[in-house]
C-alpha cells in the first residue's frame, strides 16, 4: 500500500512539475489503451473535456491522468446511428453536436441533428438532446445517399454556435446556429477555414484564398451580421501557417501553432509573432485551441492533447529542431522518449511542407536551423544531399550502427555512403501489382501458370478475359474501374517497375529500350472491353455511383498499387513481381523515409540521441520490414476484443431466437449464420501481419529495391504526366512517348550528380 | 578638386568597400569553391572539377548551344537595330511614336510575354495559321530543333528596341553635311550606311554588340518557361546546366562552369576590343 501511495505521489509530483515547467501531453496512449483518439475538446473552469469516438476523457489541471467515460455509439432499433461530433460548452453545460443517420444497404439518410447535453457519471457518458437544429442547409444528397456536411471546428459564443465546415458544395464556410430556436444561416465569409471566439458575440474567422494566395483574419459580429478585417491579409507564401487558433481578448493576443511552436501575436502582428512554447503535435486540422486558467493553452490534435504554458520564460534555452514529413509513430514515440530523457534540450517537430529548393538553399547557406530532416528518399532534396554528402556520419553511434548493419542489404545500402552510415529508415512501404490466387485457382491457374515477364503477362490477360465466368463472380479488375482506369493503373505499374529495374541493375537511365517498348506495345493490345469493364467514367443508370461488389465469394484477380510490405500486405493476395527480363525475377519496390542529421547542426550530439531514440522506438512495421528480427504474426489491434464482442452479439441473437415469433425465426437464423460467417472470416483474416505474408516476404526480401529520385518523379513530374495522359488517351504512340521521356532522362543522367 | 589624397580616399571608401564586398570577395570566393570537392567539408581538389566538367557531355552541349544561340541572336539584333535606326533617323521627328513604341517589348515582363509567345507558336497558333494560309505544312515550333526559332525571335523582339535607341542616339552625332556630300558623289543608302555612318558610330555599334552578346549568353528564362529543366537538346543552354547543378546542390560545378564560361567570354571580348581599337586607329 505504501508503495502504491508513493507511486501515486510520484506521478502527481511529475505532473505538477511538468505543468510548472509549462508542458504536459495527454492522450498519447488513448489509441493503445482505448482504441480511441481525441477529435475535439472543450474547457469548463480548470477542467478539460476531450471527445473521442466512443469515450469522453476528463482532465483536471494538475492531475496526472484522465477520468474515462464510455459513450454508446450503437444504433437504435431502426438502425439509426447517433454520430457524436464536436464537444463544446454552452451556458456552463457540456454539450455535443449529434447527427442521427440511417445507413442502409443502398441508401443513407440524415434523420436529424441537434445539440445534446453530456452527463458524465459512473464511467458513463449519457447524451440527452436539448435542441433540434434546422438541417436543410447542412445535408448533401447524392444519388440515394445523404451526408451531413463535414464540420471542421465548433465554437460557442453567447447563445450562438459557430461551425467552420465544408458546405454542400464542398466549399469552406461558417454556419451560425441560434441556440434559442435551432435556426441557422451561413455567415457572409469566403474561404473561411477556422473560427475562434473573439469576444462576447463576435468570432474571429481565418480564411485562405488560394487563388489570391492570401490569408486573412476577420471579426464577425453575429448580432449585426457584419464582417471587419482584423489585420492586413498575409501573403500565403511568406505568412506561414496558423493552426489551433485561440484569442485572448484581455491581452489582445492571438495564439497559434506553426513550425512546431506555439506562437503569440500581439495586436494581430503575425509577422512578429513570438515563440512561447514548443508544441510538436500533428495539428493540421482546423480545430481551435483553448486558453486555460493560469496562462495555459491546450490543443487537441490527431495524436493527443497538448497543454503548454503561454509564458515564454518557461521555454528551454535550447531546442532540437526536427523536420518531419512522415507522421510516423516511430517519430512521435522518439519525441516523447527524447524529451522525457533530456532536461537541457527539447525536440521540436515541424511538419510544415518545405520545398526541395528551400532545403537545398538552406544547406548551401550552411543553415543550422533544422538539426534533423526526415524525408522520402524519392525527394530531390534527399537525393541531392545524399549525393553531395551533406549528411552527418552516424557510424559512431552503436545503436544506430547495430540497427543499420542488421538490415536487409538493399535497405542498408540506401543508408550508407562510402563507409559512413548517413541515414536511418523511419518509415517503409511498398506497393505493387497483386493477384488474388484463390480467384486464379478457381479459373484453373496455379501461381506457376501466371507469367512473370511483363509482355507475357499482358498477353495472358487477354487469354483469361475469355475464360471469365458469365455470372461476374470472377473479374480481372474491380467493378468500379473503367477501361481507362485499368489501362492507367497497369501503365503506372509498368513504368514504376521499369524505373526500379533500371536502378536495381545499375543500367543507363534509358526508356526507349526494347524491354519497355515490348511491354507497352503489349499493353496497347490488351482488350479491356473483353474484361467487362465500362468505357465511360459515369454510368447513367447509377447516376455515376457504381456499387462496390462486397460479395465474399467473388474474386478480383488483380489489385494494382497494393501493399507488398509487412503491415500493409495485400489482403487476400500475393504480389506478382513482374519482370522486364524473361529470365530474371521481379523486384519489390520500396518507398523509404529516412532521417539524417544536418552536418551544420549546432546540436550534433543531441541529434544523435534523437536518432538513437528513433531506433529504440522503431514501430512494428519498421522492425518487420527492415530485417527478420521480428517474425511473429500480429493481429489487428483490438482483435481479441472484437472477437469477444462479436461472440457476445451472436450469443444475444441466439437468446432472442429462443423467444422469437415463428415468423421472425428464418430471418434471425439467417442473420446468425451471416454473423458467424463474418466472424469466422475475421478470425482467419484479422491479421495485421499474417504468417503467410511473413513467409512470402522473407522468401523474397532479397528482391527489395529502394525507389529513388529520378526524372519521372521529380520536378518534371507534370511534364511526364502530360505525356502519360496523351499516351493513355491514344494521342501519341509508344515510340513518341518513350522518345519524349528517354531523351530527358538521359540528359539528367549525363549531367551527373 | 581634392588636394589632399587622404580625403579623396575617404570619399572613395564606401564605393570601394561595396565593390570589394559584393564583387571582389565573391569572385575569389567562387574560385575557391570551384577548387573544392562539393561536400560540406569542402576538401581541396585542385583543378579536378574543371577537368570533370570539360569532360561532361551536357556542359559541352550547353556551351555549344549558348555560343550558337548568341552567334545567331546578337548579330541579328545588331543588324536589324542598325537598319531600323537609320530609317527612323530619316523619319525624324515624324518617327517619334514608332521610336517610343519600339521600346515597349523591352519593358514587358518576360513571363507575360512568354504566354503570348506560346499561344502564337502553338501547333494550332497564329504562326501555323499563316503557314497554312500559304499552303505550307504546320510545324511543331515548341518541340525539337524548331524550338530555336521562337526563342531567337523572342530574343530579337524583346531586345531590338533598346539597341535601336542606342543607335539612334549615336546617329544624332553624325554631321549632316557628310551625307549631303555623299549624295552629291552618288553614294547609295548602303554605301552611306556602311561607309560613313558605321565607322563614325563604331563605339556605339561596338557597345550594342557587346550588350546583345552578353544578353544572348543569358538566354534561359525563355527556354526554361517553354522546355523546363530539360528542354530539347538543341536549346539546352549553359544556364540550364548550371540551374540543374544548383538543384543538385553541386555548387562546385556551378562555379566551375561559370568561371570556365567567364574565361571564354573574357577571351572573346578581348579579341573584339582589339578589333574595335584597330578600327578606330584606322579611322584616325
Amino acid at each position: 500500500m505504501k508503495k502504491l501511495i508513493c507511486v501515486i505521489l510520484a506521478l502527481a509530483l511529475l505532473c505538477a512539475s511538468a505543468l510548472a515547467a509549462g508542458s504536459f501531453n495527454l492522450g498519447r496512449d488513448f489509441e493503445e489503451k482505448y482504441q480511441d483518439g481525441v477529435s475535439s475538446a472543450a474547457q469548463m473552469g480548470d477542467t478539460l473535456y476531450m471527445l473521442g469516438y466512443n469515450h469522453v476523457f476528463e482532465w483536471h489541471m494538475g492531475d496526472a491522468d484522465v477520468t474515462v467515460y464510455e459513450m454508446s455509439t450503437a444504433p437504435d432499433d431502426d438502425n439509426v446511428y447517433s454520430r457524436i461530433q464536436n464537444i463544446f460548452v454552452w451556458n456552463d453545460r457540456l454539450c455535443v453536436l449529434c447527427v442521427n443517420a440511417f445507413y442502409g444497404d443502398s441508401e443513407s439518410r440524415i434523420e436529424g441533428a441537434g445539440v445534446a447535453e453530456l452527463t458524465l457519471s459512473d464511467g458513463k457518458a449519457e447524451i440527452n438532446e436539448l435542441l433540434a437544429l434546422e438541417t436543410d442547409d447542412l445535408i448533401i444528397s447524392e444519388g440515394g445517399y445523404e451526408y451531413f456536411c463535414q464540420i471542421n471546428g465548433i465554437v460557442c459564443t453567447g447563445d450562438y454556435l459557430c461551425m467552420s465546415m465544408y458546405d454542400s458544395s464542398y466549399m469552406p464556410a461558417v454556419y451560425i446556429v441560434n441556440l434559442g430556436d435551432g435556426s441557422g444561416y451561413f455567415a457572409p465569409t469566403e474561404n473561411a477555414e477556422s473560427v475562434v471566439p473573439y469576444d462576447e458575440g463576435r468570432i474571429l474567422v481565418r480564411s485562405c484564398d488560394y487563388d489570391a494566395q492570401k490569408i486573412s483574419f476577420d471579426i464577425y459580429d453575429i448580432e449585426n451580421e457584419s464582417l471587419t478585417a482584423a489585420c492586413e491579409p498575409l501573403d500565403m507564401a511568406t505568412g506561414g501557417s496558423q493552426a489551433g487558433l485561440a484569442y485572448d481578448s484581455a491581452a489582445d493576443t492571438l495564439y497559434f501553432l506553426s513550425e512546431g511552436y506555439l506562437k503569440a501575436a500581439e495586436h494581430f502582428d503575425l509577422a512578429n509573432a513570438k515563440n512561447v512554447a514548443e508544441l510538436s503535435g500533428e495539428y493540421y486540422n482546423n480545430q481551435p485551441g483553448l486558453l486555460l486558467p493560469g496562462g495555459y493553452y491546450a490543443f487537441s490534435g490527431y495524436d493527443g492533447t497538448f497543454i503548454r504554458s503561454t509564458n515564454p520564460d518557461d521555454m528551454m534555452e535550447n531546442y532540437l529542431s526536427v523536420q518531419d514529413y512522415t507522421y510516423s509513430q516511430t517519430v512521435n514515440h522518439a519525441y516523447d522518449s527524447f524529451n522525457n530523457s533530456h532536461a537541457d534540450i527539447a525536440a521540436v517537430i515541424s511538419r510544415e511542407y518545405r520545398e526541395d529548393a528551400k532545403i537545398i538553399e538552406d544547406m548551401m547557406n550552411r543553415a543550422s536551423d533544422t538539426d534533423i530532416y526526415i524525408m522520402a528518399n524519392t525527394m530531390q532534396a534527399y537525393s541531392a544531399l545524399y549525393d553531395r554528402g551533406y549528411m552527418l556520419d552516424l557510424s559512431g553511434n552503436e545503436k544506430i550502427r547495430e540497427f543499420v548493419n542488421g538490415m536487409y542489404p538493399a535497405l542498408r545500402d540506401a543508408c550508407v555512403r562510402g563507409d559512413e552510415i548517413v541515414s536511418l529508415p523511419v518509415q517503409i512501404y511498398g506497393f505493387t501489382l497483386c493477384a488474388d490466387m484463390k480467384g486464379f485457382e478457381a479459373l484453373g491457374y496455379a501461381r506457376e501458370d501466371i507469367p512473370t515477364y511483363w509482355p507475357d503477362f499482358l498477353d495472358f490477360l487477354n487469354t483469361i478475359a475469355d475464360e471469365l465466368p458469365e455470372d461476374g463472380s470472377i473479374r480481372i479488375f474491380d467493378s468500379y474501374m473503367t477501361q481507362r482506369d485499368a489501362r492507367w493503373n497497369l501503365f503506372y505499374e509498368i513504368m514504376n517497375d521499369y524505373s526500379l529495374y533500371l536502378s536495381a541493375n545499375g543500367r543507363e537511365k534509358g526508356y526507349d529500350t526494347p524491354e519497355l517498348n515490348a511491354a507497352l506495345e503489349k499493353l496497347q493490345q490488351v482488350d479491356f472491353e473483353a474484361m467487362g469493364l465500362r468505357e465511360a467514367e459515369e454510368d447513367e443508370e447509377t447516376e455515376g455511383f457504381i456499387a462496390y461488389d462486397v460479395n465474399p465469394d467473388s474474386h478480383t484477380l488483380l489489385q494494382t498499387g497494393n501493399g507488398c510490405t509487412l503491415g500493409n500486405f495485400c489482403y487476400n493476395g500475393i504480389p506478382l513481381l513482374l519482370s522486364f527480363d524473361a529470365d530474371a525475377e521481379g523486384l519489390i519496390p520500396i518507398d523509404l523515409y529516412s532521417a539524417f542529421v544536418n552536418p551544420f547542426s549546432e546540436n550534433p550530439d543531441a541529434a544523435m540521441d534523437f536518432l538513437s531514440a528513433l531506433v529504440e522506438n522503431a514501430d512494428d512495421s519498421l522492425l518487420y520490414n527492415t530485417s527478420d528480427r521480428l517474425n511473429d504474426p500480429m493481429h489487428y489491434s483490438g482483435f481479441e476484443e472484437s472477437i469477444a464482442e462479436w461472440e457476445e452479439e451472436i450469443r444475444k441473437m441466439r437468446d432472442s431466437l429462443a423467444e422469437a415469433e415463428p415468423v421472425d425465426v428464418p430471418v434471425l437464423e439467417e442473420q446468425i449464420a451471416e454473423s458467424e460467417r463474418y466472424l469466422e472470416e475475421y478470425r482467419n483474416n484479422g491479421w495485421q501481419v499474417s504468417p503467410e505474408s511473413i513467409e512470402w516476404f522473407r522468401a523474397h526480401a532479397g528482391q527489395m529495391t529502394v525507389n529513388s529520385y529520378d526524372y519521372l518523379n521529380g520536378d518534371n513530374a507534370s511534364e511526364v504526366y502530360e505525356l502519360y495522359s496523351q499516351f493513355i488517351e491514344g494521342k501519341i504512340d509508344v515510340k513518341t512517348l518513350l522518345k519524349g521521356i528517354d531523351q530527358k532522362a538521359k540528359m539528367m543522367a549525363m549531367e551527373g550528380n | 578638386m581634392f588636394k589632399r589624397k587622404k580625403s579623396l580616399l575617404l570619399f572613395l571608401l564606401p564605393p570601394l568597400a561595396g565593390l570589394l564586398l559584393f564583387y571582389v570577395v565573391p569572385f575569389f570566393g567562387g574560385i575557391y569553391y570551384s577548387l573544392t570537392d562539393g561536400s560540406y567539408k569542402n576538401a581541396f581538389v585542385g583543378l579536378q572539377n574543371y577537368i570533370n566538367i570539360w569532360k561532361n557531355e551536357m556542359f559541352l552541349l550547353g556551351l555549344k548551344n549558348t555560343m550558337q544561340l548568341s552567334l545567331i541572336c546578337a548579330p541579328l539584333v545588331w543588324l536589324l537595330a542598325f537598319v531600323i535606326a537609320l530609317q527612323l533617323n530619316r523619319l525624324c521627328p515624324k518617327g517619334a511614336l514608332l521610336r517610343n513604341s519600339i521600346l515597349l517589348p523591352y519593358l514587358m515582363p518576360a513571363s507575360a510575354m512568354l504566354l503570348v509567345w506560346l499561344l502564337a507558336f502553338d501547333y494550332g497558333g497564329t504562326f501555323n495559321h499563316i503557314l497554312h494560309a500559304f499552303g505550307l505544312e504546320r510545324i511543331s515550333w515548341l518541340e525539337g530543333t524548331a524550338l530555336r526559332v521562337p526563342i531567337v525571335l523572342l530574343f530579337v523582339w524583346k531586345n531590338l528596341g533598346f539597341a535601336v535607341i542606342l543607335f539612334l542616339s549615336a546617329l544624332q552625332t553624325v554631321p549632316k553635311p557628310l551625307y549631303e556630300y555623299a549624295d552629291l558623289e552618288g553614294a547609295g543608302f548602303f554605301r552611306q550606311a556602311f561607309g560613313i555612318t558605321l565607322p563614325l558610330i563604331s563605339p556605339t555599334a561596338f557597345l550594342v554588340i557587346i550588350i546583345e552578346w552578353i544578353g544572348a549568353f543569358k538566354i534561359f528564362r525563355e527556354v526554361y518557361f517553354i522546355g523546363g529543366a530539360y528542354p530539347d537538346m538543341s536549346v539546352y543552354t549553359l544556364q540550364n546546366y548550371m540551374n540543374n547543378m544548383y538543384n543538385k546542390l553541386n555548387y562546385q560545378n556551378v562555379t566551375t562552369a561559370a568561371y570556365s564560361f567567364a574565361l571564354i567570354v573574357f577571351i572573346l571580348f578581348a579579341v573584339l576590343f582589339g578589333l574595335q581599337r584597330r578600327m578606330q586607329n584606322n579611322l584616325r
